[in-house]
């Protein structure tokens, strides 16, 4: 494939305003941890972009996919977490949302 | 004809992104999201990354995917009750919330957007033409020496964060079972 | 495997360096087979504090035998680092023993507790070690994740089940935000490795890595609870159970703010003008928000942010000095080291009073504390009076180290907004004084307390060195 990476980055960069917006508009905890995988998986992208244009013939950049790796473990540890905190929620209120967030003044 | 397969994913994936952040059901954002990272994958595959899009569809696609589709429906969150689905965000209802969400993202990707554009002037020229090696970009010999040389350290401990993460998991989602007798636990 | 290159990463320096974090995991493990063979349930403290002080066995062996730079050059256990782990250990040990007595109603999950609290200075320590941004990902990970579960580890209150969420919510976000700005920087320069960014940075970054170092900038701003990041670190203190609120003001802080010291270097010179009103204006936010509150937990997170901005204003000389300066960081150590002993001291008898009932943290219920409890109230007005700056205490002179390199870096302006600040924190940190000894106590009769030797031994303690920092500091300085 011949696409400049330019384009990669750009898609990536769309796809992370995308989250950035989801994360700020939604109120279902769901899907902000959704919007927040998308935004892992924005820069996940840009490190195969980057790993793809650093990598020379016989000297591959391998720290990127390396990182992309650590990434994935990563998201998956943090939907596991977060998930667990949405149903402690959902068992104590019955309710996903941001709005149960009574604020927790004095 | 492979670029063109590249831009049609691309096109996926953003309406499937866009797809997850305004669907009303929380089951149609699950779905979205597999597409999208569906799309994603082959996009690392035409980039020359084959291990990590194989990674992609099995731990995102398989695992992580199947995780918020198991919570949506543990919880019963898939709009069944017409009143939940009224009550669970209208993405526009509050307008001046989303207004300012909106705004940070749009912020955000345009700097991000014009960093890439003007960056990209000051990126070298690759010398392979980004056309992979038959063996990807990701050959797994370089990798797997990497990762267990230069970042064993990272490697070992984010197999404590797993074993952390079980037991934290464990904590908050097990069920109040052991809860002391009445009056030895404040309420 | 090549022998050679087994040989040539894993070697006795390697085994030096990561000791304190190979002991601490040990640890932890032990900790997990305690916890599910029955006999040995009684020796979990003994394990929790053997790891702890094996961990800073092996940190104090490394102060007398630093290593630059292990595994190709993304871990090092230099001399700051080494300190900087000390202080890390002492925040889990303090926040550990207040638990003890904290948790006692509620019983469940204590040896998870144990567990995950062990595992949090792993993280800290990757964090303030790290050469390479994966590794301050992942220790970042590990600090996180122990701490969102630990924030909500009392599922039966509501606030305890929010704040958790919340720190969740955001932290994913600050690290969503971490993850893409440094994937901007990769896309630009090919490397990870902060040795080879700082070179890459002295010849000028591109616009492309400039965005991504913005964006690694907010993240970590975000942990040090600096403005306008900071308007969660009110609830999430109040609404997590103390003893895990001390380790979030303390360690987390302290390695935040190690890691932000040691990436000064990729910030562009003229953005530290721009970090120096940050702090300022951190500070103004934090002492703003202190004086209004009336629940002594909120006026501590709010102090707290306070002294990030104080902190900030480290990073903010450190960028204008240019190279890595010794006194920048060896001011950061003792600052940190001070403010652990402090917070986690006044956090602790919040800890303390608290486990008689939530109202006991308002102000209004520390009325006549000076009479009931004198040496709790003396304790508590030695913290105040530290975390305030007042001579013949650690916060003092932690503060004057603070501000003379602040002046050294030739940001005197902001210098003395910072000192004018600190002359406005005194006035709700006196209030509270006021409330102990100058007002009866209210006619609500607090409880007998509980003695609670393990929670008395670690006030004492934080107090001790409190007290030592401000009128020998030269035994601390003498490690620096």
């Amino acid at each position: 494939m011949s696409v400049p990476t330019e384009h990669l980055l750009a898609l990536a960069a769309i796809l992370f305003a995308i989250g950035v917006a989801g994360f700020f508009t939604r109120r279902n905890l769901i899907v902000v941890l959704m919007s927040i995988e998308l935004m892992l998986n924005a820069a996940n992208l840009t490190f195969v972009a980057g790993s793809r244009l650093h990598s020379s013939t016989g000297a591959v950049q391998v720290d990127g996919p390396i990182f992309v790796i650590f990434i994935i473990a990563v998201a998956a540890v943090e939907a596991a977490v977060g998930l667990a905190l949405v149903i402690a929620l959902y068992r104590q209120k019955q309710t996903v949302s941001l709005d149960a967030f009574a604020r927790l003044e004095d | 004809m492979v670029d063109l397969l590249f831009y049609v994913a691309a096109l996926v994936a953003v309406l499937t992104a866009v797809g997850v952040v305004l669907a009303r059901n929380p089951v149609v954002s699950v779905v979205s999201l597999l597409s999208c990272f569906g799309s994603l994958a082959v996009i690392y595959l035409l980039a020359g990354f084959q291990f990590l899009a194989a990674i992609q569809i099995l731990v995102y696609g398989g695992a992580i995917m199947v995780l918020f589709l198991f919570v949506v429906m543990l919880l019963n969150l898939g709009g069944l009750n017409p009143e939940d689905e009224d009550r669970d965000d209208p993405l526009f209802h509050d307008r001046r919330r989303s207004a300012g969400g909106l705004a940070v993202a749009v912020a955000l990707g345009s700097a991000s957007l014009i960093g890439i554009l003007r960056g990209a002037r000051h990126l070298a020229e690759p010398t392979n033409g980004l056309v992979p090696p038959e063996e990807g970009f990701d050959a797994l010999p370089a990798l797997a020496e990497a990762m267990f040389t230069r970042y064993s350290l990272p490697f070992e401990a984010a197999s404590v964060l797993l074993l952390a993460t079980t037991v934290g998991v464990m904590v908050l989602a097990k069920r109040q079972r052991s809860i002391p007798p009445a009056g030895e636990e404040r309420s | 495997m090549n022998p050679d290159l087994i040989a040539q990463y894993f070697n006795a320096e390697c085994a030096a360096a990561l000791a304190p974090l190979v002991t601490l995991a040990g640890g932890l493990l032990l900790l997990i087979v305690a916890e599910w063979f029955e006999p040995m349930n009684r020796l979990r403290p003994l394990l929790f504090v053997g790891s702890i002080l094996g961990a800073a066995w092996a940190e104090v062996a490394l102060l007398n035998a630093p290593v630059a730079a292990v595994l190709g050059g993304t871990y090092s256990a230099d001399k700051a680092s080494a300190l900087w782990g000390l202080v890390f250990l002492a925040s889990t040990l303090i926040a550990w023993v207040h638990a003890r007595s904290y948790y006692r109603k509620s019983r469940p999950f204590l040896g998870e507790h144990d567990m995950l609290l062990l595992t949090a200075p792993i993280g800290m320590m990757m964090m303030a070690g790290a050469l390479d941004l994966t590794v301050f990902f992942i220790g970042l990970e590990l600090l996180s994740i122990p701490l969102y579960c630990l924030a909500s580890f009392r599922r039966d209150r509501s606030e305890s089940v929010e704040a958790g969420l919340k720190y969740f919510v955001l932290g994913a976000f600050s690290v969503g935000l971490f993850l893409y700005g440094a994937s901007l920087i990769y896309a630009a320069t090919g490397t990870l490795s902060l040795t080879a960014l700082t070179a890459a940075a002295a010849t000028g970054f591109s616009p492309m890595a400039q965005v991504g170092m913005a964006f690694v900038l907010g993240s970590l701003l975000f942990k040090l609870s600096v403005w306008p990041f900071h308007l969660w670190v009110p609830d999430v203190y109040q609404g997590a159970p103390t003893p895990v609120t001390i380790l979030m003001a303390t360690g987390t802080k302290a390695a935040a703010l190690a890691f932000t010291l040691r990436i000064t270097g990729l910030l562009p010179e003229s953005s530290a003008g721009l970090i120096a009103l940050l702090a300022v204006l951190t500070m103004a936010a934090g002492n703003l928000g202190a004086l209004v509150q009336s629940n002594l937990k909120r006026l501590l997170a709010y102090s707290g942010v306070a002294h990030a901005g104080t902190l900030l204003l480290l990073v903010a000389a450190q960028r204008a000095s240019g190279e890595l300066s010794y006194e920048a960081t060896s001011a950061a150590l003792f600052y940190m080291a001070a403010y652990v002993a402090t917070a986690g001291g006044a956090f602790g008898l919040l800890a303390w009073l608290e486990a008689d009932g939530e109202h006991f943290t308002q102000i209004e219920s520390l009325k006549g504390l000076g009479r009931r409890r004198p040496a709790m109230a003396a304790a508590m007005t030695l913290f105040l009076l530290s975390l305030g700056g007042i001579p013949a205490t650690g916060g003092f002179l932690a503060k004057w180290m603070v501000f003379s390199v602040t002046l050294d870096a030739h940001l005197t302006g902001y210098a003395i907004a910072g000192v004018l600040m600190s002359v406005i924190a005194l006035a709700y940190y006196l209030r509270v004084i006021a409330a102990m000894y100058m007002e009866p106590a209210s006619d609500q009769v607090a409880p007998p307390m509980a003695k609670r030797t393990d929670a008395m031994l670690a006030t004492a303690f934080c107090a001790a060195a409190v007290l030592v920092m401000g009128v020998l500091p030269s035994v601390f300085l003498g490690l620096i």
